[in-house]
């Protein structure tokens, strides 16, 4: 049993090892630039399919498309897990990850930032009729839904006390909450607010002050030099007054 | 690639509990599969034709969609019909074991299928009733070629049960999903989750052929 | 004569569009032994399975011990009292020889276990494999097997007893183990309907023989009438090809 397993083990790495060399090599051959982007496409309004379509939109994707085009980039996006995106940056399936991710100083460990481009934070929402949280203080206890891997799940677990169930998509968390299964729901603000205002407002609402000042960034492989093109690109987007106009589209003024 | 050992050597424990919770979703589901299966497997050759049609709706439906999906409706969308919430274990088991149901229905009514005629015919014959016959004669012999395929059903739902996970059902997947969430170590996780999956159904198929031995043997 | 057991009146029975049986009228008395014979695709298989209605007559009447036959209604009723035994014997394989025979009785006339037993061992007996009790159907011989299904018709105490073909999945050398028990039964007086190709068996227990072809009874008669003196083209010509 021991024997078996020990070989099982060493086959499927030496595979595995033979797979990335493969891949690798294949990558250096490739004479087009194309730039394969990552992200988690439930997560309006930086990510989300077009009505009636599959092609994705939201702030993020123009952004990215806008800095790929600066470049000279030929962008592809695929959506995946927002658990799956920084492993996938580390097996090099992706080049970059943009799904509002919020640098911390954990996920700088395992990839490399762009500059901030968006300044978030964590917003707690609840029912409509919940008279008795006010603020995330009075979440002891409860039972809180957020998205697996997301700032806002570590929040959650670390309010005393609470149990905290993940879901794959934050929709699923707010379903979740709307079918009243957990008391609470902590996630990025733009996104809750963005929820509440293409009809979640009918039973929820957020609660409390904006908590954690969070930033955006774009990923990319650990010390890969794409991250600083990336922000060259941005610089350019800035100065020409291109991502101001991106801004104000998605959320109505524009940056301060 | 430098592999993280002692992150993998620390996740076990965790993992181990909700392969804990994977085998306890799986067992429960099978059970309850059980006897929906049995009582589905029959009344799809029983000769009371909306009974018979009722059944082959049901298996048709539950082997025409994926066990994903069945989850999503059974958690996400009967609350919005029903109104009232649906608790994510209730949902998990539910979920699997109509599903399962559906397909030891199918185990259960080629094993009837297959045995022999004459054996009706005789258990009727000395005025026993067809429910009677089906009990004494048909199903415990039935029952003993039954048991390799309901095996294979068992390691197969073992397996389908990590799509509970989409709930947020912590079992085996979820909790090698939330580790990585936080470790982004998913080669290490993914191969220890991996591990403990084969050593699970590799017991089971072993347990399935000691039973079955024993069976053979009377 | 005695009274009627077995009173089969203008009996109809279709396979689909294929009539095997076309108006069978056929009295069976109580303590009679008749023989069926024909040849194959004759329709006295299916003819005898109707009286136990494993085939559903398509019309006519079938009166067992002065009880119209009305299907699925009554039927456990009458099966309680009019024993069959097939071809393939078809006994459980799953259940000892013992449990084999006590099943039906624990069940359909609910006699105690212990009852049971004893009955089922006094028939062991009598086909001679009280040794036999505690086998598994699978490690007899064709011609035990048979023994036993005999047995196990005989625990339910019928009025009755069907035979179809019993001696034909035999190897040559048990086809008189098998005959003999069924002669005893026949001494007895048990009232038996009998189909089979075992003519010495027919000539010697039968006290009727029936000639049923192309779904009718062409000639019946006792078995010297039959044998030596058959009136019917059709029977003179099966017998010919058999004798």
């Amino acid at each position: 049993m021991k024997k078996v397993l020990v070989f099982l083990m060493t086959a499927i790495m030496a595979c595995s090892l033979l797979l990335t060399g493969c891949g690798g090599e294949e990558k250096k051959a490739e004479p087009a630039k194309v730039l394969r982007v990552g992200t988690e496409p439930a997560f309006a309004p930086f990510e989300f399919p077009k009505e009636g379509s599959s092609e994705l939109t939201g702030f993020d994707v123009e952004l990215i498309q806008a800095i790929g085009k600066q470049l000279g980039y030929k962008v592809e996006i695929s959506g995946m897990g927002f658990d799956a995106l920084i492993p996938a940056l580390n097996a090099g399936n992706i080049d970059a990850a943009i799904a509002g991710m919020t640098i911390t100083d954990e996920r700088k460990k395992a990839v490399t930032f762009s500059d901030p481009y968006y300044t978030s934070g964590l917003i707690v929402m609840v029912k409509k009729d919940n008279a008795d949280v006010k603020s995330i203080d009075d979440l002891k206890g409860k039972r809180i839904a957020a998205q697996i891997g997301t700032t806002g799940e570590m929040k959650a677990r670390s309010v005393e006390g609470a149990t905290v169930t993940t879901f794959n998509t934050q929709d699923e968390a707010a379903l979740e909450l709307k079918n009243g299964g957990v008391d609470a729901v902590i996630g990025d603000l733009p996104v809750m607010e963005y929820y509440l205002a293409k009809g979640g407002d009918k039973f929820a609402m957020t609660v409390g002050e904006k908590m954690e000042a969070e930033q955006y960034g774009i990923a990319v492989k650990k010390d890969s030099k794409l991250a600083a093109e990336l922000n060259k690109g941005m610089d350019e987007l800035k100065k020409s007054g291109e991502f101001d106009k991106l801004y104000k589209k998605w959320f109505g003024e524009a940056k301060k | 690639m430098d592999l993280n050992f002692d992150l993998m050597a620390r996740s076990f424990p965790l993992l181990l509990a909700g392969a804990g919770i994977t085998v306890e979703i799986t067992a429960m589901s099978v059970t309850l599969g059980l006897c929906i299966g049995c009582l589905v497997g029959i009344a799809r050759l029983c000769s009371v034709k909306p009974l018979r049609y009722l059944a082959n709706v049901y298996v048709d439906f539950i082997r025409g969609t994926p066990l994903l999906v069945q989850i999503f409706l059974v958690y996400f969308a009967l609350p919005g019909l029903t109104g009232s919430r649906v608790d994510p274990y209730f949902a998990a088991i539910s979920a699997c074991s109509i599903n399962s149901g559906a397909y030891i229905a199918e185990i259960f009514r080629a094993g009837i299928q297959s045995i022999d005629k004459g054996q009706m015919e005789a258990g009727r014959s000395l005025g026993m009733s067809w429910s009677q016959t089906m009990r004494y004669i048909i199903m415990p012999q039935a029952f003993k070629r039954i048991i390799p395929p309901l095996g294979n059903e068992f390691i197969a739902m073992l397996k389908d049960s990590s799509l509970v996970s989409v709930i947020g059902f912590e079992e085996l997947t979820r909790r090698g999903q939330l580790i990585i969430a936080r470790t982004y170590a998913s080669f290490e996780i993914w191969m220890a989750v991996a591990i403990i999956y084969l050593i699970m159904t590799f017991a089971v198929a072993r347990l399935v052929g000691v039973l079955e031995r024993r069976y053979d043997t009377k | 004569m005695s009274k009627t057991m077995i009173q089969i009146t203008d009996l109809h029975k279709s396979f689909g569009d294929l009539e095997v049986l076309r108006g069978v009228n056929l009295n069976i008395a109580e303590k009679e032994v008749v023989v069926i014979i024909g040849p194959s695709g004759s329709g006295k298989s299916t003819l005898l399975r109707c009286i136990n209605y494993l085939e559903e007559p398509t019309g006519g009447s079938i009166v067992i011990d002065g009880i119209p036959l009305t299907g699925e209604a009554n039927i456990n009723e009458i099966r309680k009292e009019v024993g069959m035994v097939f071809q393939r014997f078809n006994l459980f394989p799953h259940m000892t020889v013992l449990q084999n025979l006590m099943l039906a009785p624990m069940k359909v006339r609910g006699i105690a276990k212990d009852e049971a037993e004893q009955t089922a061992r006094t028939y062991l007996k009598k086909v001679g494999l009280e040794d036999k009790a505690n086998s598994y159907p699978e490690q007899l011989s064709g011609g035990q097997q048979q023994r036993v299904a005999i047995a196990r018709a005989l625990c339910m105490k019928p009025k009755a007893l069907l035979f179809d073909e019993p001696t034909s999945a035999l190897d040559p050398e048990m086809v008189n183990e098998v005959l003999d028990v069924m002669k005893e039964l026949a001494n007895e007086g048990m009232t038996m309907a009998v189909v089979t190709h075992e003519m010495g068996f027919a000539r010697e227990v039968g006290d009727r023989v029936v000639f049923v072809d192309g779904g009718v009874i062409q000639e019946e008669g006792t078995p010297e009438e039959i044998f030596q003196h058959a009136k019917c083209e059709r029977t003179k010509s099966f017998l010919s090809k058999i004798l």
